[in-house]
């Protein structure tokens, strides 16, 4: 035997195993002891002081300090018994938030360079009902309560107009719009009345036109046609969209990957007889 | 650096210096509209209504989109508004939706099993009443978890961020403080941030004594956090809303009245549980005092009190006050909202849904509809029921019973003497939380019942009546007077001049009248009130004797529900200068505008169901307008 003894401690092979044994059991036992250990060192003590700064707007004494310092251990302690209890698996709050921080992890590692023309020009074409603008109107109208004296009112401003401003009734709601399309005017002045602007002319005064509250004589002074939009001066909104996109798509496939990677079983109910 | 470089970086600098608003005078304010009370599904009564509407959803509605009613159907404005607030309760904030996920802490709680079981209109009444107690603070608190009610208003914060876009359509962070004194005298409030708002609100749980929160106010506003706590429902307070002594039953000082006045310059005079302009029994001579007058306090049968509960006295008492050196705490100026819990405001008669999602949405849940011999019989099973939980659980007996049913085949609720009201009218520069915030702290706002009237009003010496034909007219108002909200100095002993103006909703009924509503204070410190007509429908005259337009013959036709279309204005404007006028008299006046009459939202109900109108509701309504008043000093 103690020759079967010396040549077993001969060979290399086994004293590998046994020294590697002796190591792993060494760690298992140093790693145990390692949970009941709380180190504390610059770094931390930097960032507790910062916190207690940004709170109170000073630096604290040493009292104070030692105060964190203790109320960082008693928080360390109490989560790590916890985690031993496993309340940190079962609990809804917890669970929303670490899944929100691996969404916002996601979310961070988008690529944020900024793509050539040629990429944005694509997107600008793909999404060019987003840029369209509809027919829109800048006009001017003088308000008086009565058709008659409307009337006369138009012809006197097709004479003149210096004062326009000074003519006619003040009136509730703008005397003068900018770029003002259909849809907004009918809910300032109703849909009758919208219809009937948009379907005068432009560069003369016009109507007077009915509304709700009274009579319009009307100035159409540019008709801006329903545009197609145009690349190059909209070129920073095209990129902003652009990532904002990319940033969707980006997240949706991080998460098509994760979803990949685990598989859902559907556990069948159990007949209960 | 080249120079085109360095001049467009001077240029952005000016920019900077003189934003678009600066340039602004206030001959440039707009009427903008827009709601400052409205639940989301975070509230814990809203959800149990059956709402599943969030922030996002509320924002949503209000910029034009359909969202879905908890009984299925959509809902959609008529007219974007200009702004919104969330304002869901403070108290327990997100915490019935909370009971609803298996997961959270509070799932297990015995009321949370009832909730979740609630299916019925009545289940969801009776486990409602399940969380009175824990609102009353008469058990323990076993439910709340401030976790989960912080995360909730971080999301409400959050949410309207994201949805505010200045020049376009602006959002408040705001939340409703729902105090009340012993037995549901509501003293409720809506708070409203002017920018970014604290971590936490400040609830009833905290302290049901609103001088509390005003002091919470006045620390975050020392911080530089500025809000306004808007009043609501006083018509349900049983007098407790503008009473003569503090929440604690102490005399009110000079220092109470400047610490309310700082944090609640503007009240809400009117939404869907009813309007608090004025009670017949408080203005016996105001012919239409008698207007969407909702009788009880706020969640129980119980009549509320009308002395103390109405705006237009809250003015006289607070004259009074003020004469008797206690300061005025009742200086406010007045706004509608709707106080929806289906996060979506019904402003229009002719598409009203209520408030409270499956309890009350549709005609026969609210007792516009007749009920069929069935349903009849059900009703009456439900009645017992309720008579024998009134005689069991004392939580019961304190809300009161429903006493006789005055139309026996309708449902006889609290909620069939709700409406569909109202809107926040503001006069702002511009579309930005700035401009309306700082608008609301001037009081130069106004109300509406719901439709989009616009009300003006500028007391001053010196206007004429040829300034009403001024296109100038309003920048000389401003520069020779002041506008609806504000003080104006009595002037050797000369009556005042008021310019008042008034415009239709080109969606509703034309205007009948434009009329001043005053309030003074006589030499032996009696205060007495006055509603006079200003202009009439048809350009007739006001009888000076008695004050009044002729009647113009507006009709409508309850079994069509179209009105008259050849009677009625679409503006109307007065110079007017008090013929009462009594020099060293204190006073406050105010506007009111009515249109002709429509058909009520009841009346729609039974046309649209065709059934005939419940005989116990007014089938007609005048929707109006009302300024803030402008207080002449001596």
């Amino acid at each position: 035997m103690p020759h079967l003894l010396r040549k077993l401690a001969q060979d290399r092979l086994i004293w590998f195993v046994v020294v590697g044994l002796a190591l792993f059991g060494a760690d298992r036992l140093l790693q145990a002891r390692d949970t009941k250990v709380i180190s504390i060192d610059l770094p931390l003590v930097e960032k507790l002081v910062a916190q207690w700064e940004g709170q109170t707007q000073r630096r604290p004494n040493a009292r104070e300090l030692d105060a964190l310092i203790e109320g960082y251990i008693r928080e360390e302690i109490l989560v790590r018994e916890a985690a031993r209890l496993g309340l940190d698996t079962d609990d809804v709050i917890i669970r929303r938030r670490l899944a929100q921080k691996v969404e916002f992890m996601m979310a961070d590692d988008m690529d944020e360079t900024l793509p050539d023309e040629a990429v944005l020009k694509t997107f600008f074409d793909d999404n060019l009902e987003r840029y369209n603008a509809p027919e829109t109107l800048s006009w001017r109208h003088v308000f008086v309560d009565d058709e008659a004296q409307a009337k006369k009112l138009k012809t006197a401003l097709a004479k003149n107009d210096d004062n326009w401003q000074e003519r006619g009734q003040p009136f509730m709601l703008n005397r003068e719009f900018t770029r003002q399309s259909e849809t907004e005017l009918s809910r300032l002045m109703g849909t009758q009345f919208a219809a009937a602007v948009f379907a005068e002319k432009a560069g003369a005064w016009r109507g007077p036109v009915q509304s709700a509250f009274g009579w319009h004589v009307v100035k159409i002074d540019t008709r801006h046609q329903a545009t197609v939009a145009e690349f190059e001066p909209i070129i920073e909104r095209v990129a902003r969209d652009y990532q904002q996109a990319e940033r969707q798509k980006a997240l949706a496939e991080a998460w098509r990957i994760l979803r990949t990677q685990y598989e859902v079983k559907l556990v069948p109910v159990e007949d209960e007889q | 650096m080249t120079i085109r470089k360095q001049i467009m970086a001077v240029a952005a600098t000016f920019a900077m210096l003189a934003p678009h608003g600066a340039l602004a005078g206030p001959e440039d304010r707009r009427a903008m509209f827009g709601e400052t009370h409205l639940h989301t599904n975070l509230s814990f009564d809203a959800f149990i209504f059956g709402n599943r509407n969030g922030p996002d959803a509320a924002y949503e509605f209000a910029k034009g989109k359909a969202i879905t009613h908890p009984l299925g159907f959509d809902m959609k404005i008529r007219v974007p508004l200009d702004f919104q607030a969330v304002t869901d309760h403070a108290a327990y904030l997100g915490m019935v939706p909370a009971m609803f996920d298996p997961d959270s802490s509070v799932a297990g709680h015995r009321l949370a099993t009832s909730l979740r079981n609630a299916k019925t209109a009545t289940e969801r009444r009776v486990a409602f009443g399940g969380l009175l107690p824990y609102l009353g603070q008469q058990v323990e608190d076993d439910l709340l978890d401030m976790d989960i009610v912080r995360d909730t208003w971080a999301e409400i914060k959050a949410s309207a961020e994201r949805h505010n876009e200045p020049g376009k359509f602006t959002t408040f962070i705001g939340y409703e403080y729902t105090s009340s004194q012993e037995t549901f005298e509501n003293l409720h409030r809506n708070v409203i941030f002017k920018g970014d708002a604290p971590n936490e609100p400040f609830s009833r749980l905290i302290s049901m004594n609103p001088e509390n929160l005003w002091r919470w106010m006045d620390s975050l506003r020392a911080q530089g956090m500025d809000s306004l706590a808007i009043p609501h429902n006083s018509n349900g307070s049983d007098g407790y809303m503008f009473a003569e002594k503090t929440y604690e039953g102490n005399d009110i000082d000079a220092d109470y009245s400047a610490m309310r006045m700082r944090n609640e310059p503007i009240v809400e005079i009117s939404q869907v549980k009813g309007t608090s302009e004025t009670h017949p029994l408080q203005s016996p001579n105001d012919e239409w005092a008698s207007f969407e007058i909702m009788p009880y306090q706020i969640a129980t049968w119980k009549n509320s009190a009308t002395d103390g509960s109405y705006v237009r006295q809250a003015y006289r008492r607070g004259l009074e006050m003020q004469a008797q050196g206690k300061g005025n705490p009742y200086k406010f100026g007045l706004i509608s909202a709707s106080d929806t819990h289906v996060s979506a405001g019904a402003f229009d008669e002719y598409d009203y849904w209520s408030k409270i999602g499956a309890v009350d949405g549709n005609g026969r849940l609210r007792g516009a509809v007749r009920l069929t011999w069935t349903q009849r019989f059900y009703a009456q099973i439900f009645r017992i029921q309720n008579w024998w939980r009134q005689m069991n659980t004392p939580e019961a007996q304190r809300t009161g019973a429903p006493g006789r049913n005055p139309a026996p085949g309708y449902l006889h609720m609290q909620w069939s003497s709700w409406g569909a009201s109202g809107l926040a009218g503001v006069w702002a520069e511009e579309n930005t939380r700035n401009s309306i915030f700082d608008a609301m702290r001037r009081k130069e706002v106004f109300a509406t019942s719901g439709p989009r009237l616009k009300v003006r009003l500028f007391g001053g010496y010196g206007f004429d009546a040829r300034l009403l034909d001024d296109p100038q007219m309003v920048r000389k108002a401003y520069a020779r007077g002041v506008p609806m909200g504000a003080d104006m100095k009595a002037r050797s002993g000369r009556a005042p001049d008021f310019l008042l103006w008034a415009t239709r909703d080109p969606g509703s009924a034309p205007l009948q009248r434009l009329q001043m509503v005053k309030g003074w204070i006589d030499d032996d410190g009696k205060t007495h009130e006055k509603v006079y007509d200003a202009a009439c429908a048809g350009g007739a005259a006001v009888d000076p004797d008695t004050n009044r337009c002729p009647d113009n013959n507006a009709k409508v036709d309850i079994s069509s529900c179209t009105h008259s279309a050849d009677t009625g204005e679409g503006e109307l404007k007065a110079h007017w200068q008090d013929p009462d006028y009594k020099a060293g008299e204190n006073a406050f006046y105010y506007v009111r505008v009515l249109e002709n009459p429509t058909c009520r939202w009841s009346t729609w109900d039974a046309l649209r169901a065709g059934t005939a109108p419940n005989p116990a509701l007014e089938a007609t309504i005048q929707e109006r307008a009302w300024s803030s008043p402008i207080w002449l000093e001596h």
